[in-house]
């Protein structure tokens, strides 16, 4: 597990003249489920489009399996890393079954003609993600948690080494949430490199190998859950009351926030 | 080979095709001077000696107006195919976003000036579409500006094309005012036979162009990172597609005027019947887009009016009011 996959080498990045992440240095181990937080506008963002080849990087290198980021062609990359953006628009109305097969795009030809084997591919992430039995359906016409999980069956389908998601969760209930997380999981146990932006400071308890904290776009700390999660860590990095106490079920530390009146 | 989606891309290329053909004889044999289709189809195939008045209302008047009609109908439709995928706006169309206004002023000033249609009117047309073309994007692109907005910002770039168009007619003292108000509402009866294969020899590549990138409109549906992280160079692909489209209009606004719509309904109709795969959607909007046409056309010449009517009358009379539907729906979809 000590393979490195990605390594940050003093990554920083600003629009127009703020700046938004200042001199990051750090690297993501191969299977790791990698979670980056932190409060509003900390730069969490930006870090997972540079680390995902959207953006591009203004200073400083990252490494995807030994080799810099910009030597990668857009198809080489997309061969190795998938990315599952926030909001995903679905004016045109695709099915599911279309939707999840795009991700044999950096596969195949170039008008994307699909082979048997893409085609299997392609059931297998369905089924993997359990969205198989709405196949036929269109994808704006799904619930937001079964609409997540098309996005993730396409990231798949990818057959990616590293999957980068900014907020998979964030619009979904709980058990939805769950599912979502689960399945992030399974991916990292059957090694592939997980890393995810999420808001929610419990869900990364639970799931996350790593946790990031990012703010004003730089590193408060990285580490395990019990290492990163600390009162005084996150009341200093969020700027309110927090009380932690231990998950009695997991043994992971609980956050719970404090009314401030 | 039985690859649904190479199965589906056969199947709609053979049944557009046949409906191209259907609206090519129809196109061919139904006219003022009335000779009949038995009559018309049996001297195509030279079993009867036509007369001399006979062969040439055939093939000096009705074949290049239907073969202009087929590949002004094709290259529009498809057009609109194309910007409603790179904006993901269903409401766009070149006549609507103010692409063929631009491209008109363009052709205008190089008929004034005494250019040749090609390449001089034709180069000023793309021009003036690639002008325009700019200023939707800049004007669309803000971070708040909706749909609407970008199709407002069409209507107003538009009402401007309209009103400079006006402003280059009054001030030129040409006796052939009448045609080119003619022109402006779309028109096919000036076509003749040469001008119809020089615009096919210009639009085919054309089309070929926008097959190619036809699964990489696909992916940009999905948004621009999304493509970007499925390994494609979004810019260049909008940057080809945008010029190759505007190209491809503006040539065909150059030899048949201001047609509208037409790249709202084809599309429109075809997506709901096909879904929206574009690798399927663009064989079939070429080719149900040139029957369209046709079919328009012959409508236009056959009406009992005063004088021919333009065709552009017709799509918009049809035209409008789709968009009218379309936009209420938008709407209540966002």
């Amino acid at each position: 597990m000590s393979h490195k996959v990605l390594k940050i080498e003093s990554l920083s990045h600003s629009y127009t003249e703020k700046s938004t992440l200042n001199k990051l240095s750090f690297s993501i181990s191969r299977g790791d489920f990698f979670i980056i937080a932190g409060p509003n506008g900390s730069g969490k963002t930006t870090l997972l489009k540079l680390l995902a080849g959207i953006e591009k990087i203004q200073r400083g290198g990252v490494r995807i399996f030994g080799k810099n980021l910009s030597k990668y062609s857009k198809r080489e990359l997309a061969q190795k890393v998938a990315y599952v953006p926030q909001y995903i628009p679905s004016e045109f109305p695709f099915t599911v079954f279309e939707t999840v097969l795009q991700g044999r795009t950096p596969h195949s030809g170039i008008l994307g003609i699909n082979s048997e084997k893409d085609i299997g591919i392609t059931k297998k992430a369905m089924s993997f993600t359990g969205v198989d039995r709405h196949h036929k359906k269109n994808v704006g016409k799904l619930s937001g948690g079964e609409k997540q999980r098309v996005q993730i069956a396409r990231a798949i389908c990818q057959e990616p080494s590293i999957i980068f998601l900014d907020e998979p969760t964030a619009s979904l209930d709980i058990a939805h949430q769950i599912k979502i997380m689960d399945l992030m999981k399974e991916l990292t146990k059957k090694g592939v490199t997980v890393v995810m932006v999420s808001h929610d400071i419990n869900l990364a308890s639970m799931y996350a190998d790593t946790i990031l904290l990012l703010k004003n776009g730089a590193i408060v700390t990285m580490g395990d859950a019990d290492s990163v999660l600390k009162r005084e860590i996150l009341e200093k990095t969020y700027e309110c009351k927090i009380l932690v106490d231990i998950n009695p079920v997991n043994k992971r530390p609980r956050i719970n926030p404090q009314s401030m009146i | 080979m039985n690859n649904p989606v190479i199965k589906n891309i056969l199947l709609v290329t053979i049944t557009g095709t046949a409906f191209l053909i259907v609206s090519i004889v129809a196109g061919l044999c139904i006219g003022s001077s009335d000779y009949g289709p038995h009559y018309i189809l049996k001297a195509i195939f030279n079993r009867i000696e036509p007369d001399p008045n006979f062969e040439m209302i055939l093939w000096q008047l009705r074949f290049p107006r239907v073969l202009l009609a087929v590949i002004a109908g094709g290259a529009l439709s498809l057009g609109g195919l194309v910007f409603q995928a790179l904006l993901r706006n269903p409401l766009s169309e070149p006549y609507i976003l103010g692409i063929s206004g631009g491209s008109a002023i363009g052709a205008i000033i190089g008929i004034q000036l005494g250019f040749s249609y090609f390449p001089g009117v034709s180069f000023l047309a793309f021009s003036g579409s690639l002008i325009t073309l700019i200023a939707v994007m800049i004007i669309s692109s803000g971070n708040n500006i909706g749909k609407d907005s970008m199709i407002l910002s069409g209507v107003m770039i538009n009402a401007f094309c309209s009103a400079v168009i006006m402003f280059l007619i009054s001030i030129s003292i040409d006796y052939k005012i009448h045609n080119i108000m003619f022109w402006l509402m779309g028109d096919f009866s000036s076509a003749d036979p040469k001008q119809a294969l020089l615009l096919l020899k210009i639009i085919l590549p054309c089309f070929l162009i926008i097959f190619i990138f036809s699964n990489k409109m696909n992916i940009l549906l999905s948004g621009r990172e999304m493509a970007s992280s499925m390994g494609i160079n979004v810019k260049k692909v909008m940057i080809i597609l945008l010029v190759v489209t505007s190209l491809m209009v503006s040539v065909t606004v150059c030899y048949c005027g201001l047609i509208g719509f037409v790249g709202l309904v084809i599309p429109h109709i075809l997506r709901l019947i096909l879904g929206s795969d574009h690798r399927v959607l663009v064989p079939a909007s070429i080719l149900f887009g040139g029957s369209y046409m046709v079919l328009c056309d012959l409508l236009s010449r056959t009406l009992p009016t005063q004088a021919d009517l333009p065709v552009g009358v017709i799509t918009a009379m049809t035209g409008a009011p789709l968009f009218i539907y379309l936009l209420r729906r938008v709407k209540n979809v966002s």
